[in-house]
């Protein structure tokens, strides 16, 4: 135990005591200067105590972010002092929160605790750091303890409950509000928002727990005493469907369906409550009906177009379809455009009946406006089945009949973009940018356009014109502090095609701190839901926050990131002494590698000329402005694997976690951590995943490169690999790679990626020819203007003049538009 | 097409979208915040996306104005009158937004429906106020013409860039909700 009595170096002098009061007053008021004056009055008779030590700490850290490690110094130097003083570590537990750093907060509370048991706003405090970190057992403790001090705030016992439910522990959750209901002497009146929240947590309670029928009947119980109708209804009709009371569950869905027409889960489960998931007949003529009921609504019309097929199917969409043309909707082909890809025969008879609609309007001159949409999808209709030439022949045609339509210009600009000629795309966009200058949503695609294109500066300046800017009159900045994770990510891109991988990786990390904000923005949240009552929103906002890295956006950034990074690593590893340029196995003749020395050289000079002007022209408060500390990394594979770790571990799916392994995959076999990676590669082969054999090959490659493996290590991974494939031994790692990337494997870009991606990291002589040949399928294959153009870039790096031509020649044949295939 | 009362996780599509469209931008915190004050009040508007996914095309952000001196509509100094009626529970729409792919097909008017009758059903909201600005017609068209708002007053240099607004209200009337007619959905008869 703690000796908690007060050590004689404590003690203050009645004047030093005042003093203190006062310097923990100014503090509290943010009145930094006049805690700092005050602290060093105390200091001066008394130097070495601790508490004030700590404080001053605390005060000079929260004046200023430069002084923080300074700031901390004294606060340990304070509890070097006087180590058992509750005020020192609860200053520093403040310090820990201020500098968000949760973990370290939470055991300083913790100790303070120890200290000072009966202090509830540490308890508080306490139990709000467990809270963010997820230690819902020391919660459930610490929101007892408060509970059984103050039972006359609400907010405890809805605190205790919310502990109790995370923890998995319906029971006590709900006996929590149960005896808050007794507690109360008389039942709180119905325009009490915060009761009526209450009790439909109470509600959910059960229902999580798993007890549907007992769910259903306190939710009759409590329905007219409280005002979420819209979550009553839902509800009920999901208990009644859960329950198998279909006829019931019909009634509400209907109020539901009634109440909003356009949310389609609810025509879904009403399907299931008259039990015709499966009766395609009983659809069509339960949607036909509630269609007539709700005239204006689009969900009726546009799920029948779902299952509906051939002249059912023509019928319904032509009359959804002309609907659009005649009210002008620019979004006709978009709410259509999902159909294709189930069924390649709707996109006939869409394109079918469009036609002859089209044919129609062309005799009769009376509705141009009409006609303008009609033409206007059919370009759209193109442009998705890649047949360029005809896209651009109609939206061309449209534009000569209204020439200051703007949606008309964005269309042409994404037809050219699909066709791969990103120049011409960005131009035409700015055309379209130029027609309404004071609609952002247009400024954004083309400043979208611009990174796509490279042309990073002017896409700044366009992006600026609606941006606060900074003295330069960028806007850069602003697009930073207002999350702009669209922009981050393009301009990272654009970098990253440029070559600039520090900038891009600057930008890949930008977002992931834009991450680190979103996390710790739930921390106020913790205390003020309690407060306002708000539970199930509350909760909701928990589960998203605990699933945060396994968004797409995030994914996306941190997979930037991490290619770059290993290429990196592998850079490093494979030809420093070249000035960058890989030696090993690149197939190039000496003079030229020499020229492609002398290339990089003089686009890294021209790089940092640019860099320096920049420099001089304005105030650096950045301490890594072109991102040269990244690029420097003296550890690329873990700064990669703490980037992707959490993309794992927050996975939004079992699957997508499974999917996550791959790059999981990569790192690891370069860090010769081979197990781990034979681990990901058990769990994608298991879940039948195309990118196993990929990392097969690779994880066989870099082990036997590996001088340094274990032979303990080697011989459990021989043997696993063997369980996985039973070949994967037979021949050498490249002849392996080639025998299960078969000609017939190639159908889609991604395995030729795969293949190349794999086979660049295998050796052999025929390494480069292999990585040419197969590349080529991208020429001739179904695939999108930027995979075919990534197919030329291959092409480039590992084959000769000759072969490059070769490429363009074949590719250019279908990609007649894409300037980089011309020859 | 799909419109549904927003969740946390169509707070980043909303933000997204805010982003895209308009120049009233604001951090993540400020969505929460509307998210876990008034969770009824927020709707979205959906698309489909080819993994399966959904994509924000519209939202409505909303909140209930509880504290009379934050009040929407300031009365003028000199109304005296005004000055000392009592203060009503009121919402508010904070922003609201449609793709510009996505327009003439009524979303807006849709979202700030379903919004406005969470207003009254949750929080006993007595009317409604928003701010459009003083160019934007559409806007303007849409609130007065189609959801029957009508202008309070204009608000000198509202914007951040000096541009004037329009302070609008609508004062709800009693909307009933009861059931469908209830007719067989599943009987072929009778259905021309």
């Amino acid at each position: 135990m703690f000796n908690t009595s007060i050590p004689k170096n404590r003690h203050l002098s009645s004047k030093d005591a005042e003093n203190f009061r006062e310097l923990l007053k100014f503090y509290e008021n943010k009145e930094y200067k006049k805690a700092l004056k005050i602290a060093n009055v105390i200091l001066k008779s008394r130097p070495t105590h601790g508490e004030t030590l700590a404080l001053k700490g605390l005060v000079i850290s929260s004046m200023d972010k430069k002084q923080v490690d300074e700031g901390y110094a004294l606060i340990k130097q304070g509890m070097v002092n006087d180590e058992f003083s509750y005020v020192i570590w609860h200053v520093c537990s403040i310090f820990h929160r201020n500098a968000k750093n949760y973990e370290e907060a939470e055991k300083s509370y913790a100790k303070a605790l120890q200290l000072d048991p009966e202090n509830m706003n540490v308890v508080r405090d306490l139990s709000l750091m467990q809270m963010q970190n997820r230690r819902f057992d020391g919660l459930v403790a610490s929101r007892s303890k408060l509970l059984t001090k103050q039972p006359g705030f609400r907010q405890n016992w809805t605190a205790l409950a919310i502990a109790q439910h995370l923890r998995g522990d319906f029971a006590a959750a709900e006996n929590t509000l149960n005896m808050f209901e007794e507690a109360l002497k008389e039942p709180l009146p119905k325009e009490d928002n915060e009761n009526s929240e209450l009790m439909l947590y109470k509600n959910q309670i059960i229902y999580d727990s798993g007890d549907v029928q007992r769910a259903l009947e306190h939710l009759d119980f409590i329905a007219d005493k409280v005002l979420d109708t819209l979550w009553v209804y839902e509800a009920r009709a999901k208990y009644l469907l859960e329950l198998g009371k279909l006829k019931d569950a019909e009634k509400v869905y209907r109020i539901l369906i009634k109440r909003n027409p356009e949310f389609c889960d609810y025509y879904y489960q009403l399907e299931r409550a008259l039990q015709i998931e499966d009766n395609n007949n009983l659809k069509a003529i339960m949607y036909r009906r509630l269609s007539k009921m709700y005239p204006k609504s689009d969900a009726p019309r546009s799920i029948a177009l779902k299952f509906l097929t051939g002249d059912a199917f023509a019928k319904v969409v032509s009359e959804y379809l002309k609907s659009f043309f005649v009210r002008g909707v620019p979004s006709a082909f978009v709410n259509v455009k999902g159909l294709f890809k189930a069924d390649s025969e709707k996109a006939a008879i869409i394109e079918r009946v469009v036609l002859e609609y089209y044919a129609e309007l062309k005799k009769e001159s009376d509705s141009p406006i009409t006609l303008l949409w009609v033409i206007y999808f059919l370009a759209q209709f193109n442009s998705h089945v890649q047949k360029f030439d005809a896209a651009l022949e109609y939206i061309n045609k449209a534009i000569e009949h209204t020439p200051t339509l703007v949606e008309l210009y964005m269309t042409k600009a994404r037809i050219y973009k699909r066709a791969g000629d990103y120049a011409q795309a960005a131009a035409v966009m700015q055309e379209a940018r130029a027609l309404d200058l004071q609609d952002r949503f247009v400024n954004t695609k083309a400043v979208k356009y611009l990174l796509r294109a490279g042309d990073i500066d002017t896409a700044v300046e366009v992006v600026s014109l609606f941006t606060k800017n900074d003295n330069e009159g960028k806007g850069v900045a602003d697009l930073h502090d207002m999350q702009g994770l669209w922009f981050l990510k393009e301009q990272a891109d654009a970098y990253n095609n440029a070559g600039n991988k520090g900038m891009a990786l600057k930008r890949f990390h930008a977002i992931e701190e834009v991450f680190k904000e979103f996390h710790d923005d739930q921390f106020d949240f913790h205390f003020y839901c309690t407060r306002k009552g708000t539970i199930r929103a509350y909760l909701d906002m928990v589960h998203w926050e605990d699933k945060l890295h396994g968004l797409k956006h995030y994914k996306r950034a941190a997979r930037g990131a991490v290619e770059i990074y290993l290429s990196l690593y592998d850079q490093e590893k494979n030809g420093q002494a070249n000035g960058g340029v890989s030696s090993v196995d690149d197939g190039l003749t000496p003079e030229e590698r020499k020229k492609l020395v002398r290339k990089a050289k003089k686009e890294k000079s021209k790089e940092l000329k640019k860099e320096m002007e920049q420099l001089e022209s304005k105030e650096i408060v950045d301490e890594d402005p072109f991102g040269h500390k990244l690029l420097a990394a003296k550890d690329p594979l873990e700064q990669a694997l703490k980037l992707w770790k959490p993309v794992q571990t927050e996975a939004l799916s079992a699957a997508d976690a499974v999917d996550a392994g791959k790059l999981a995959c990569e790192i690891f076999a370069r860090q010769g951590k081979y197990l781990l990676a034979m681990q990901a590669i058990n769990k994608a082969s298991a879940a039948g995943l195309d990118w196993v054999y990929e990392e097969v090959a690779k994880v066989r490659a870099f082990s036997e490169a590996d001088e340094a493996i274990a032979p303990t290590i080697k011989i459990v991974l021989t043997r696993s690999l063997t369980n996985l494939i039973a070949d994967a031994f037979e021949g050498t790692v490249v002849e392996w790679l080639n025998r299960h990337f078969g000609d017939d494997t190639f159908d889609t870009a991604e395995p030729v990626f795969n293949y190349v991606s794999a086979r660049q990291v295998c050796g052999g002589e025929e390494k480069a020819r292999d990585i040419v040949k197969v590349s080529f399928k991208l020429a001739r294959l179904n695939c999108t203007a930027n995979e075919v153009i990534r197919g030329l870039r291959i092409v480039e790096q590992w084959g000769c003049a000759e072969d490059v031509a070769e490429y363009k020649k074949l590719a250019s044949e279908k990609w007649s538009l894409a300037t980089a295939l011309q020859v | 097409m799909n419109i549904r009362q927003a969740r946390t996780e169509d707070l980043l599509g909303m933000q997204n979208c805010n982003l895209s469209n308009l120049p009233e931008n604001y951090v993540l915190k400020f969505y929460l915040y509307h998210a876990l004050s008034w969770p009824q009040l927020s709707y979205v508007a959906t698309v489909p996306t080819d993994d399966g996914g959904e994509k924000i095309v519209g939202y409505v952000m909303a909140k209930m104005e509880d504290d009379p001196a934050n009040n929407a509509i300031q009365p003028d100094e000199n109304d005296e009158a005004a000055k000392n009626e009592p203060f009503v529970p009121h919402g508010h729409i904070t922003s609201v937004s449609v793709m510009r792919t996505y327009r003439r097909m009524g979303l807006a008017a849709k979202l700030m429906r379903q919004s406005m009758r969470a207003m009254t059903e949750c929080f006993g909201a007595k009317y409604v106020s928003l701010h459009v600005r003083e160019s934007n017609k559409a806007a303007l068209h849409l609130y007065r013409d189609s959801l029957k708002y009508e202008v309070m007053k204009v608000e000198k240099k509202y914007y951040m860039d000096g541009e004037d607004a329009y302070a609008m209200k609508k004062v709800f009337v009693h909307e009933d909700m009861a059931e469908d007619d209830g007719q067989d959905l599943l009987a072929e008869s009778d259905e021309e």
